[in-house]
């Protein structure tokens, strides 16, 4: 790596054109001529690579995840069991896939299952909140001396434009069963999310007060002069690189502060996601990738039904029914679907035994998920649990299968793999299978 | 964020025991310069046999700010550098006493103890109690090998040891994370890999290296202040042939241990802990080379292994033989850090040049032929912002103050005391600040910093604050000077200069406003947030 002659110019060329003459004027009279090499220093691990701009980033692929956190139960979504002791009350509906049914709380997805793929036929063995979401997340079983990444951050290293004045990754949530911080395990902190904590603006992304913008701008500029002069001919240069660049991010995570702001949306926009946090989440995920975030999750808590499931589920599935409706429509209306993975995940499933409070407990034997856009087959479904949904009869998917999946729909082979230390260590866990049913 | 449990009793326990601790034999400057002739040579045999010729050497101001931020986590403040680099010698002449000021003086203790507890807990650092045990420790000049047998068992039986046992209790319900870091803290080798089957890449390790290991804590229990050990109960698993097997006790080098035959029926107790640390300090080989590489990557920001918790016979070190030597004469001093750390800060390799102004291509950084630059740790970068912006005070104390330690026979408390007030301001920052880990920066860090409230409050001109001082200056171009010898630490060069005026003298906002901000710059400059 080097750093262009031209550098400081072509960052001025984002500026206002008060700051691009300031520039000039300031910085260009001999300052950085003399034409010195810049050296680039061997050593920095896999994690440190800057993206490049491959094939795939030029397809703008991007990936939404809709986390529901806590265990969403499949019974009373995407695997209904009417008439059994096990199904609950609720009855069975027809979809626009022929002899496939889901529950009657999705009665708008039902007629978008078209447009879905799910797969009824997870067994991911770990029951326990912290542990079945990592492993999920992840797609890796825990290893005390390596820390895998989040899917999502794999993905927002490998999607992520070069250059982009966005961020690469923004997770929000609403609740505290939400509230996982995605790790970037042993990938670097730069590709870790831009977390919107109850809020829908990122933090420290509006000036300081008492500071005009052309301040904010200028010692900016003398910043990254004074920085890009100290890392002429001086060994480790590329560190001091990738440091201005995470400075030279901040005034355009800061210019993004409009995309962040849903007044800018139509109301009537607005009112068709709903006026709850989940849609108001999911219409600026919109917003978001339409911009070129390339990745973004969303989370949506309280499914961790032990007690009353029926009645938590009442509520929570015809609200994730509309904005989920909402979000594939509106996404196609734009011509985003075709270049846009939906996941819908959660750590895992509920149980087929109702207990004596009504509700279901965790239960990652048999469980399903949801696909859509990119790369996927819509209207397929695949797998399926027995009569009583206690067990897994056909086509059974574990967590490496399914982050083998997303790497395989945005067109990303899961074998690809990372440097790490001495050991090679591929995206999917080794043995994954994608599950090439749902995949077009 | 750290935690400081009983803060005024801590305080007053660390303040008695670093002013009024009787007096220690510490490794002296002979100590130092034997061990860094030996880098040096050994060194130099290693460029010469890769045609290397090395950098020059960096100039005293580099240098001074290098080895205070090495050695105490922070940069000198503007009278420690005047009294240091102005008085006409070079400062190469009075690097063996300057070596050993820093490493006698108080905060030497402070800052390293810090480093050692991050470097024992890693992402669970941050424990108040564990680091002060590590602070007295290292001032009172305990060993590598008393701080690790009284982590690994105890005794914890007084109050100043008692936070010792934090090393298991934080592992003592996971027992593949107390194996995996124990194994990869002291002894420099992950054997993780070997729990499911034999090491698919390093032939060095397999299960039974891990399974063996994991026998040494299978009996260990704990938490919350207590850590107990049962005299039975072996480790089982499954062979990659599928058969289920009984682990052997088995330290890495192949070493075994084993329960004593039972007298009268009865088992007599035996520490399985015990047998772990006999047999890593009769082996000496992996605890001594773990401590000194991981010593030696804080302070050339590589290990000569690397990465540091992979030593095994597919990764020699980069410079044959120094890691080996090294090791030895740590394990003759007595495990003494002070002689190591010393020895490796007054070696010539220490004091080269990040600069690289020769034709010939750079080295590679195992070659330590050049000064690579670091980004600061999150605690350097949090005490030298507060030093630089004069929010931290590290004055001398006055006269009276002195009289004052004198007569209660407490030199140094007063340090001691700026030192933990500074921690203290410091903690507000370090949860924005990126790990070193890899070296990289975070839009988060970029953000908090340019941004954040806080961070304009650092470098408002406050009274007694750095930039109240340069509100003051005559003009643009001393303004521009001072800032330069205030927060880097140097003596500004006259482009340098130039340059800082002609921005100050376009800014609009008011001299104030304006000195804020080019405190900001300069502290959030890549001059600033490197060691180089």
């Amino acid at each position: 790596m080097s750093i262009p002659a031209n550098q400081s110019l072509r960052q001025a060329g984002t500026c206002a054109p008060q700051e691009h003459q300031l520039h000039r004027r300031l910085f260009l009279g001999g300052l950085l001529t003399g034409g010195a090499a810049t050296l680039g220093l061997p050593g920095v691990s896999i994690a440190g690579e800057v993206p490049a701009a491959g094939a795939l980033k030029q397809q703008q692929k991007r990936v939404l995840f809709i986390w529901l956190a806590g265990g969403s139960s499949q019974f009373e979504m995407w695997d209904p069991k009417p008439g059994r002791e096990t199904g609950g009350p609720f009855r069975a509906i027809s979809t626009a896939v022929s002899g496939y049914q889901v529950c009657e709380l999705m009665p708008k997805l039902a007629t978008r299952m078209k447009k879905l793929a799910v797969v009824r036929s997870l067994n991911t063995k770990i029951s326990e909140h912290f542990q079945a979401a990592d492993l999920i997340s992840t797609g890796w079983p825990k290893e005390a001396a390596l820390e895998h990444p989040e899917i999502g951050v794999v993905l927002s290293k490998e999607l992520a434009l070069q250059d982009s004045p966005l961020p690469d990754y923004v997770s929000l949530f609403t609740t505290t069963e939400g509230r996982r911080r995605p790790s970037p395990g042993f990938l670097s902190r730069r590709h870790a999310p831009l977390l919107l904590e109850g809020s829908l603006q990122p933090s420290n992304i509006e000036l300081p007060p008492e500071l005009t913008a052309e301040e904010h701008a200028s010692r900016e500029s003398l910043r990254s002069l004074l920085s890009q002069q100290f890392g002429q001919q001086r060994a480790g240069n590329d560190l001091i690189q990738g440091y201005n660049e995470a400075y030279a991010r901040v005034r355009g995570l800061m210019r993004s502060d409009e995309l962040f702001n849903l007044e800018n949306e139509p109301s009537k926009q607005r009112e068709r996601y709903g006026r709850t946090p989940f849609g108001q989440h999911c219409l600026l995920a919109r917003r978001l990738l339409e911009a070129g975030v390339p990745v973004v999750k969303v989370a949506r808590g309280f499914w961790d039904s032990h007690h009353d499931n029926f009645e938590s589920h009442r509520e929570l599935v015809p609200d994730f029914d509309n904005v989920l409706s909402t979000l594939l429509d509106d996404l196609d209306e734009r011509g985003l679907l075709q270049s846009t993975l939906v996941v819908v995940l959660s750590e895992f499933g509920r149980t087929p035994k109702i207990n004596q409070d009504v509700g279901r407990d965790h239960y990652a034997d048999a469980w399903s998920c949801a696909f859509a856009g990119c790369g996927i087959r819509g209207g397929t479904v695949h797998g399926k649990t027995n009569e009583d949904g206690t067990a897994v009869s056909e086509g059974e998917a574990n967590a490496a299968d399914v982050a083998a999946t997303i790497f395989q729909a945005v067109g990303i082979d899961p074998l690809k793999h990372y440097q790490v230390g001495q050991r090679p260590v591929p995206l999917a866990k080794e043995d994954a299978q994608p599950i090439n049913a749902v995949l077009s | 964020m750290r935690q400081r449990t009983n803060s005024f009793a801590m305080v007053s326990f660390v303040l008695t025991a670093f002013a009024c601790g009787a007096l220690q034999l510490l490794a002296g400057e002979s100590d130092f310069a034997k061990v860094a002739q030996e880098i040096d040579r050994r060194l130099a045999d290693h460029w010469q046999s890769k045609n290397i010729t090395p950098a020059k050497q960096a100039d005293d101001a580099t240098l001074l700010k290098r080895l205070t931020l090495d050695l105490t986590g922070r940069i000198p403040t503007r009278t420690e550098w005047e009294v240091r680099l102005q008085d006409g010698k070079p400062l190469v002449d009075r690097w063996p006493a300057l070596v050993q000021e820093l490493m006698t003086g108080p905060e030497f203790p402070l800052h390293y103890g810090a480093v050692l507890e991050e470097m024992l807990q890693g992402s669970a650092a941050g424990n108040a109690d564990f680091t002060d045990y590590l602070r007295t420790s290292l001032r009172s000049g305990k060993r590598w090998d008393a701080i690790f047998r009284e982590l690994m068992i105890g005794p914890w039986d007084v109050a100043e040891r008692k936070p010792a046992t934090k090393f298991l209790e934080i592992r003592a319900k996971d027992l593949d994370r107390l194996t995996t870091d124990t194994t990869r803290v002291f002894f420099g080798v992950d054997v993780s890999c070997a729990r499911c089957h034999d090491h698919p890449l390093v032939a060095d390790w397999k299960q039974d290296h891990y399974y063996g290991m994991a026998s040494f804590f299978n009996r260990t229990s704990g938490g919350k202040g207590s850590i107990s050990e049962k005299t039975e109960g072996d480790v089982t698993f499954k062979g990659s042939d599928g058969s289920q097997q009984t682990a052997r006790v088995m330290f890495l080098s192949g070493s075994l241990a084993a329960d004593p035959p039972a007298l009268d029926g009865k088992k007599p107790k035996v520490s399985r802990r015990e047998q772990l640390v006999t047999l890593a300090l009769t082996e000496q080989r992996f605890f001594s080379r773990s401590f000194v590489n991981r010593v030696w990557q804080q302070v050339f920001g590589r290990g000569l292994i690397d990465p540091v918790d992979q030593m095994h016979s597919a990764n020699p070190a980069s410079v044959p033989g120094l890691l080996e030597w090294l090791a030895d004469d740590f394990v003759n001093s007595g495990y003494d850090i002070q002689r190591l750390i010393g020895g490796l800060v007054s070696s010539r390799a220490y004091r080269l040049s990040s600069q690289w102004e020769t034709l010939s291509p750079v080295p590679d950084e195992s070659d330590f032929a050049v000064r690579r630059v670091s980004p600061l740790s999150p605690r350097q970068y949090a005490f030298s912002v507060l030093v630089a912006t004069g929010r931290a005070s590290f004055a001398e104390p006055s006269a009276l103050e002195q009289r004052a330690e004198k007569l209660a026979g407490s030199k140094g408390s007063h340090r001691v005391e700026q030192y933990l007030a500074a921690e203290q301001q410091a903690a507000a920052l370090l949860p924005h600040l990126d790990p070193v880990q890899d070296g990289l920066t975070s839009a988060a860090e970029a953000l908090y910093l340019s941004n954040n409230v806080a961070t304009q409050k650092v470098v408002a001109a406050d009274e007694g604050t750095v930039t109240s001082r340069l509100v003051v200056e005559k003009d643009n171009r001393a303004i521009a000077a001072a800032a330069i010898r205030a927060i880097y630490c140097r003596a500004p060069r006259s482009g340098e200069i130039d340059q800082l005026a002609a921005w100050l003298s376009q800014s609009n906002a008011g001299l104030p406003q304006t000195c804020e901000q080019l405190v900001w710059a300069l502290i959030t400059s890549a001059e600033f947030r490197f060691k180089h």
